[in-house]
């Protein structure tokens, strides 16, 4: 359904092709700016390309229509999208590039359509899958290198030959690694890489096929210039914590496209501003939706949903009861599950669309259950949201209100903080005259100590109100659910909440209906098969 | 003379503060009352209502012993971090805070003191603490953190010890062989090595120093003080975000954006250090460094910052508390070099 449209050339008119804007991720705070011509391309696109002649020539339409699919592309890009890379020389500015992370196949191939129908032109992939090459030391790594060895006539693995014949000349990065330590990792760094680059086009070569062989089950098609590659690090540098220790990414970077990232990351922004703000059209225009954006979209019976649709349904059954509680609610149960209430009438509205991606990029569950849960039982499932902005913790919490009743929506909240923050946590502790007593036995569970914990929900709070104009729906109904921090992995401090278990069997279907929707019909015989 | 390991050099006794301290310390003191009244009172509120009653009247008018006993005992009154309804403002954690730590028990011993020395069971105390001797040859709160040596917070290591070694030494319970055993764990770089904290350092050497054994403290403390002022104006954070790391990964790429802060707290800490740094051209500019902190907030004496994540300008934990207010009257009215 049309819920509105990217006045592409209408935009860069009025702006005379200049674009800017300001993204904050990761609690980076920084701008980008970009200026553009733009010639008719006929047949209702334009060519656009940076004014100073750097970049692609970029065919996009001249007025690009936004359906609940493209929304929620929008919202996936919003959680495993690239956001640029900072200048050397202009701290606070960044260059975005146009990548994607992300490892469920479905999603690539959704984002893949989402970006040839976006992008007419020549628009190309580079799928790129990373690794921490201790993944290939211990466990299943070391056994596909084992296998790959023997499939090459070898008798297995050969044994790392020592640096200085493997590595003639250190680089700065190999220097680098050689200076770092780790406490927690046992070896010396000098054999690991030794290990690195004895085996580094083996692993290379299997990494390759493994992806190939992802893409292929996706139905991801590979044109002539697509092309599939293996990112390997080294041992213990891109986060595995042991020997097989994993750290797999999977990147889609997108070629045809250089110089549009301004672009592309201002469409994002306008669109997701204009769904947080709840208004017709965008800050600067860009962003014209048909109507106020929580008044439009198509409205959904949810009794008729769960008793006809085809994305109504789990493991092939329908609830078991789905009856009137009052005038606006239902009382619904899954076979083998608990009663939960829930609105009658759902609009799948942008705020839904834009959600059910974001909710795909950035919520807990386990992605492969959304797309099998059609047809299979998909064990226990969970919903947990964890994001260090405010924006996209209000998004999150007024969709599920659009669903449930206000008090049943969350559970619990905490606050995850990585270990490069942990002397912070010392010294919130010690201004309140307590030291930091972690829980667990590696020290990432429930801290121990009230006052840090205590402390950091004000910031927690803050940090939920502070792209709105009014109190967020963290601090109005769940301020009193905080439950504690946790100091755990690394990364800037964030919020994380979860919800009760039962409300995934309502939320789920819906979400995947609203992506997927116009484009699989039978969820149930697999979707990109 | 009352004063408290946590606060070194600071006499607790009446003490005219500046507008802006006494303004502060009158609200919270206010606030602090009504949640001891409430039964909503964790063990370091007590304590820091008990310092500010020192600092304004120079004895407890509030009975924060009579609190502790009534709402932060537990089975046999053993003294609890938190009372029951503290525990609430938490979700899911009543169960977990109920717990006795190290640092709860020395401030009910603490508090005691303070009412009536003469009364103080210290025997009592220690009791509580030997049994808490684990068998790498520290006492810190395992039973409540049940977490691994090598990933606690160094300065609960040594500070925990601090506070144990005191009531010990009180209660007549530190043999030879427990001193020993204590310097030993305490200066062995497996267990305890040199942190580049100053609170840890601070407490390390409190220990040594009530063992008698300083020339175990580690060497180099100088340095490390130094490197804790990196990039910072005035003052001294309690570590060096110049040696920011992430643990992780082993490299500074994710620290980048991060800033440190000052702290009256740690400004006491490291004045408490300079009897460990020998030399006196390694001492002058540590010194020269707090003379300059100090002027600087009689200047602006309510520059005590909050720490904040990367570019975000939100408060991320505790700017002002009362701890820090006492610590920069101190640094105003009779820090080093006053």
């Amino acid at each position: 359904m049309n819920l509105g449209q990217l006045n592409i050339e209408a935009f860069l008119t009025r702006t005379r092709g200049e674009v800017t804007g300001r993204v904050i991720t990761d609690a980076k705070d920084r701008v980008y700016q970009q200026t553009y011509t733009w010639v008719d391309a006929g047949e209702g696109f334009l060519n656009v390309r940076r004014a100073d002649g750097a970049g692609d020539n970029v065919k996009v339409g001249r007025c690009v229509s936004i359906d609940e699919a493209l929304i929620a592309f929008f919202g996936l890009y919003s959680g495993d999208g690239a956001k640029g890379s900072e200048i050397a020389n202009a701290p606070g500015r960044i260059v975005p590039t146009i990548s994607f992370s992300q490892r469920e196949p479905n999603l690539v191939r959704f984002a893949v359509d989402q970006f040839r129908k976006l992008f007419s032109g020549d628009v190309r992939f580079v799928f790129s899958l990373g690794e921490d090459s201790a993944f290939f030391m211990a466990g299943e790594g070391a056994v596909w290198l084992d296998n790959y060895y023997r499939g090459e006539g070898f008798a297995g693995t050969p044994t790392p030959r020592p640096l200085t014949e493997c590595r003639c000349e250190l680089n700065n990065g190999d220097r680098g690694y050689l200076a770092e330590t780790r406490q927690d990792v046992a070896g010396m760094n000098e054999e690991h890489l030794a290990f690195y680059y004895t085996h580094k086009g083996a692993m290379e070569a299997i990494l390759k096929k493994v992806k190939e062989g992802d893409l292929a089950r996706a139905g991801v098609v590979l044109r002539e210039s697509d092309r599939v590659t293996a990112s390997l690090r080294r041992p213990f540098k891109k986060g595995a914590r042991q020997p097989g220790g994993s750290s797999r990414s999977d990147e889609i970077h997108v070629g045809g496209l250089n110089g549009f990232g301004e672009f592309f990351l201002k469409m994002l922004h306008e669109i997701e501003d204009s769904i947080l703000r709840d208004v017709t059209r965008s800050a600067s225009g860009l962003v014209e939706w048909i109507g106020i954006p929580s008044q439009i979209g198509k409205s959904l019976d949810l009794r008729d949903f769960f008793t006809t649709n085809a994305y109504g349904q789990i493991a092939r059954r329908r609830p078991a009861r789905l009856e009137d509680a009052d005038a606006g609610h239902l009382i619904g149960q899954w076979p083998r599950s608990g009663e939960t209430v829930l609105l009658k009438q759902l609009r799948v509205d942008p705020l839904w669309s834009y959600t059910s991606g974001l909710y795909l990029a950035e919520g807990t569950t386990e992605k492969a259950k959304l797309f099998r849960m059609f047809a299979e039982s998909p064990g226990s499932l969970a919903i947990g949201f964890t994001s260090s902005e405010g924006a996209s913790l209000e998004l999150m919490l007024r969709t599920l209100h659009k669903l449930f009743p206000v008090s049943s929506c969350l559970e619990a909240w905490k606050v995850k903080v990585g270990s490069q923050y942990f002397p912070e946590l010392v010294v919130t502790g010690l201004k309140n005259g307590v030291f930091m007593l972690r829980g667990g036995a590696s020290g990432d569970g429930k801290l121990r100590t009230m006052e840090i914990s205590l402390a950091i929900k004000d910031w927690a709070l803050a940090v939920a109100d502070d792209p709105l104009q009014h109190v967020s729906l963290l601090r109005q109904h769940y301020a009193n659910n905080f439950s504690h921090v946790e100091p755990t992995g690394a990364g800037v401090a964030r919020i994380d909440f979860w919800c009760s278990s039962s409300l995934c069997r309502w939320y789920f279907p819906l979400l995947m209906y609203t992506v997927f929707g116009d484009i699989i019909a039978e969820p149930c015989e697999g979707f990109y098969r | 003379m009352t004063t408290h390991l946590f606060l070194p050099g600071i006499v607790l006794r009446p003490t005219r503060l500046m507008t802006p301290y006494q303004g502060y310390i009158d609200a919270w003191y206010r606030a602090i009352q009504r949640d001891a009244e409430n039964q909503d009172i964790a063990a370091s509120g007590c304590l820091q209502g008990a310092f500010i009653d020192l600092l304004l009247h120079g004895r407890l008018t509030f009975d924060w012993v009579g609190v502790a006993e009534a709402y932060l005992s537990g089975e046999d009154g053993v003294p609890l971090a938190y009372s029951s309804r503290y525990g609430e403002r938490l979700y899911g954690f009543r169960n977990q805070a109920v717990q006795s730590t190290i640092h709860a028990i020395h401030t009910r011993w603490w508090l005691e003191s303070v009412r009536d020395a003469t009364t103080v069971d210290h025997e009592k105390y220690a009791n509580l603490l030997i049994v808490r001797k684990l068998r790498d040859g520290l006492i810190y709160d395992h039973d409540v953190s049940e977490t691994i040596l090598r990933h606690r917070m160094k300065t609960e290591i040594t500070a925990s010890l601090a506070y144990a070694v005191e009531i010990l030494l009180a209660g007549g319970r530190l043999t030879g062989d427990l001193r020993t055993e204590f310097v030993a764990s305490l200066v062995d770089h497996r267990k305890c090595p040199p942190s580049g904290y100053v609170s840890t350092e601070y407490f390390r050497w409190r220990v040594l120093k009530m063992l008698d054994a300083t020339q175990h403290f580690p060497a180099g403390i100088a340095e490390a003080i130094q490197a804790c002022a990196v990039n910072l104006n005035v003052g001294y954070g309690d570590f060096s975000i110049a040696d920011k790391k992430d643990a992780y990964m082993g490299t500074a790429k994710r620290v980048a954006r991060d800033k440190p802060i000052h702290s009256p707290l740690t400004a006491c800490h490291v004045a408490a250090l300079l009897d460990a740094v020998v030399s006196a051209a390694e001492k002058a500019p540590i010194e020269q460094h707090l003379g300059t902190y100090r002027n600087h907030l009689r200047a602006n004496p309510m520059d005590i910052p909050a720490f904040q994540m990367r570019d975000v300008p939100i408060p991320f934990g505790a700017d002002k508390t009362p701890i820090e207010i006492i610590c920069a009257a101190w640094l105003v009215g009779e820090g080093v070099g006053a």
